[in-house]
């Protein structure tokens, strides 16, 4: 019999429709996987026993004829996402005994689909950083090559993805930690337009910039998971109302006559397959427009300044008192003080003593305003050329992963690590990268294109 | 030109509640000064003045609603995760002698 592991979302789909096995079977042989694949430490935490009893229960559904978008499909969820009665860490230490109470809203559509929690990946803490190494709980280790980081801070959930430790898993974005491990690890990811997906139970880091996502072996698959997760929530205030399109129907398979532009900003570095995706491109019928998007070099200048200083307000919250690890102290302050000593690494420790200066007066006039302000410019940068072309494309990241030991001497601050993925974080327009490292952003609301497009991308051999 | 000195580091640091030892808040402080020149050299772009400020890319009207409690009376959940508690309280060190 086949491993059912190898097969894809979709084809895992079509085999529990035609009852050529069930969903305890499949999800059977993903446990077995991920016993198998441990030592990558892709998951934080493990959880057979919800798994299997999701899957029974998914198997009685689709037997009553009840079957949902996702029924029986075994998922990876980032430990960012709050899952009741399952331990949520984002990879921190503070967070590493909380057992939310509640659901994310994201979470609970997709079990409301049917779909079978296998367990959280890891991640870096509070999702701060690009290789997973400044998690709580273990660098995760590349599948293609275990000397080697999976980029981040969705790594985790790359990782299991491309190892077939799940057919298919969430992510999250703050500046491109869906799209950057699924470069790194070879799968497919896709972050939607700010405000498509909830974020309410999805622990914050910059509120203005955080976007839950997914990661799959294919954009085929990633269609079937987002369209479910997306959806108005009156548990976020920055939830759209717009119908939610059955994405995966409309993956055409042409691109015949659309405009893509190529933005010279993005092609500085390349990766190997670049001038035969271009070809690629022109040989499906598109044609390809030379754009400029002058502002691209300020992006990472402008997620310095903001996602810091997002990230110092929203992580005040970690106090010792209400939920997380407490270290005693004599007085409310020392405790205070010895908790978040403890609890936070020190990457996170850092960015939250300088975001403190940029939301301080001085700061905030002299700094947070105008990179904010700069974002605007940015932001017209894609209005313009959106203008002219229907998608942009180009590499997502132009270099290959680093060593876990690079990694630990600062390799992800480099300048093209993250540099084509920001501007879109930033301007929350949607994004995705294909499983063979290539990018397509488009215009805010319009997924449906990008997915499309990059489904393409995907044919090419 | 901003100059951050080890104190502003240290008192930042205070203000976010984790301690920073001199060594660490000395090299910090030099190499922020030297990310704020760089920042400050970016946004000296007079195009920054043509623009507002973005705060979210959400470009749909965000709701209001009516400030009444929609969820409430979940006092043993609100609790479940508390380090220490009385069945109806959040337990902290003593404040007042």
């Amino acid at each position: 019999m086949t491993d059912l592991t190898d097969l894809t979302l979709s084809e895992t789909l079509k085999g529990l429709a035609e009852k050529a096995f069930s969903s305890v079977e499949v999800t059977t042989a993903y446990l077995k996987k991920m016993e198998e694949k441990r030592h990558l430490n892709a998951y934080i935490t493990e959880t057979p026993e919800v798994a299997l009893k999701m899957a029974e229960e998914s198997d009685n559904r689709r037997a009553n004829g009840q079957a949902g978008k996702l029924e029986g499909i075994p998922m990876a969820i980032k430990d960012m996402f709050c899952t009741k009665g399952i331990r949520t860490t984002a990879a921190s230490r503070i967070l590493s005994n909380f057992i939310p109470p509640f659901e994310s809203t994201t979470t609970q559509k997709l079990w409301d689909a049917g779909a079978v929690c296998l367990g959280k990946t890891n991640t870096d803490e509070f999702a701060m950083g690009s290789s997973t190494i400044t998690s709580y709980f273990g660098v995760t280790k590349n599948p293609h090559d275990e000397t080697r980081v999976p980029g981040g801070s969705s790594g985790g959930s790359a990782a299991a993805v491309a190892a077939h430790m799940c057919a298919g898993a969430t992510g999250t974005e703050t500046g491109g930690s869906i799209r950057h491990p699924a470069s790194f690890c070879q799968v497919s990811g896709f972050k939607p337009t700010y405000g498509r997906c909830s974020r309410y139970g999805v622990i914050a880091y910059a509120s203005s910039l955080d976007e839950p996502g997914v990661l799959g072996r294919s954009i085929e698959d990633c269609a079937r998971m987002i369209e479910v997760m997306m959806g108005h929530d009156p548990k976020d205030s920055t939830s759209s109302h717009r119908d939610v399109p059955a994405f995966h129907t409309m993956l055409d398979k042409t691109i015949k006559g659309m405009k893509i532009g190529i933005p010279k900003e993005y092609t500085e570095l390349v990766p190997d397959n670049w001038e035969k995706a271009i070809q690629f491109l022109k040989d499906e019928g598109a044609q390809l427009v030379d754009i400029d998007m002058p502002h691209t070099e300020e992006a990472g200048m402008v997620y310095y300044v903001v996602s810091q200083g997002e990230a110092t307000t929203n992580l005040a919250r970690y106090d010792g008192v209400r939920y997380g690890v407490r270290e005693e102290g004599k007085t409310l302050d020392e405790m205070y003080m010895n908790t978040r000593m403890a609890g936070f690494g020190q990457e996170v420790r850092n960015r939250m003593i300088l975001g403190t200066f940029f939301t301080s007066a001085k700061g905030y006039n002299d700094y947070f305003v105008p990179a904010q302000k700069m974002r605007s410019l940015i932001k017209q940068d894609f209005d313009r050329a959106f203008e002219k072309v229907d998608v942009l494309f180009s590499p997502a990241v132009p270099i290959k992963p680093f060593t876990i030991e690079e990694a630990k001497h600062g390799a992800a601050k480099g300048r093209f690590n993250d540099n084509y993925l920001m501007p879109s974080c930033l301007t929350g327009v949607p994004a995705g990268c294909a499983n063979n490292g290539l990018q397509v952003i488009g215009r805010m609301w319009d997924d449906a294109t990008v997915l499309k497009v990059l489904d393409v991308v995907e044919m090419m051999k | 030109m901003t100059k951050i000195d080890k104190d502003t580091i240290k008192e930042m640091a205070f203000w976010v509640r984790v301690r920073i030892p001199d060594d660490e808040a000395a090299k910090m402080a030099e190499e922020f000064t030297e990310t704020l020149s760089w920042i400050g050299e970016r946004l000296k772009n007079p195009e920054i003045q043509t623009v507002p400020p973005m705060v979210t890319p959400f470009d749909e009207q965000i709701p209001l609603r009516q400030d009444i409690v929609t969820d409430g009376h979940q006092v043993q959940a609100v609790l479940s995760n508390a380090p220490d508690a009385t069945p109806e309280f959040f337990c902290v060190p003593k404040m007042v002698e």
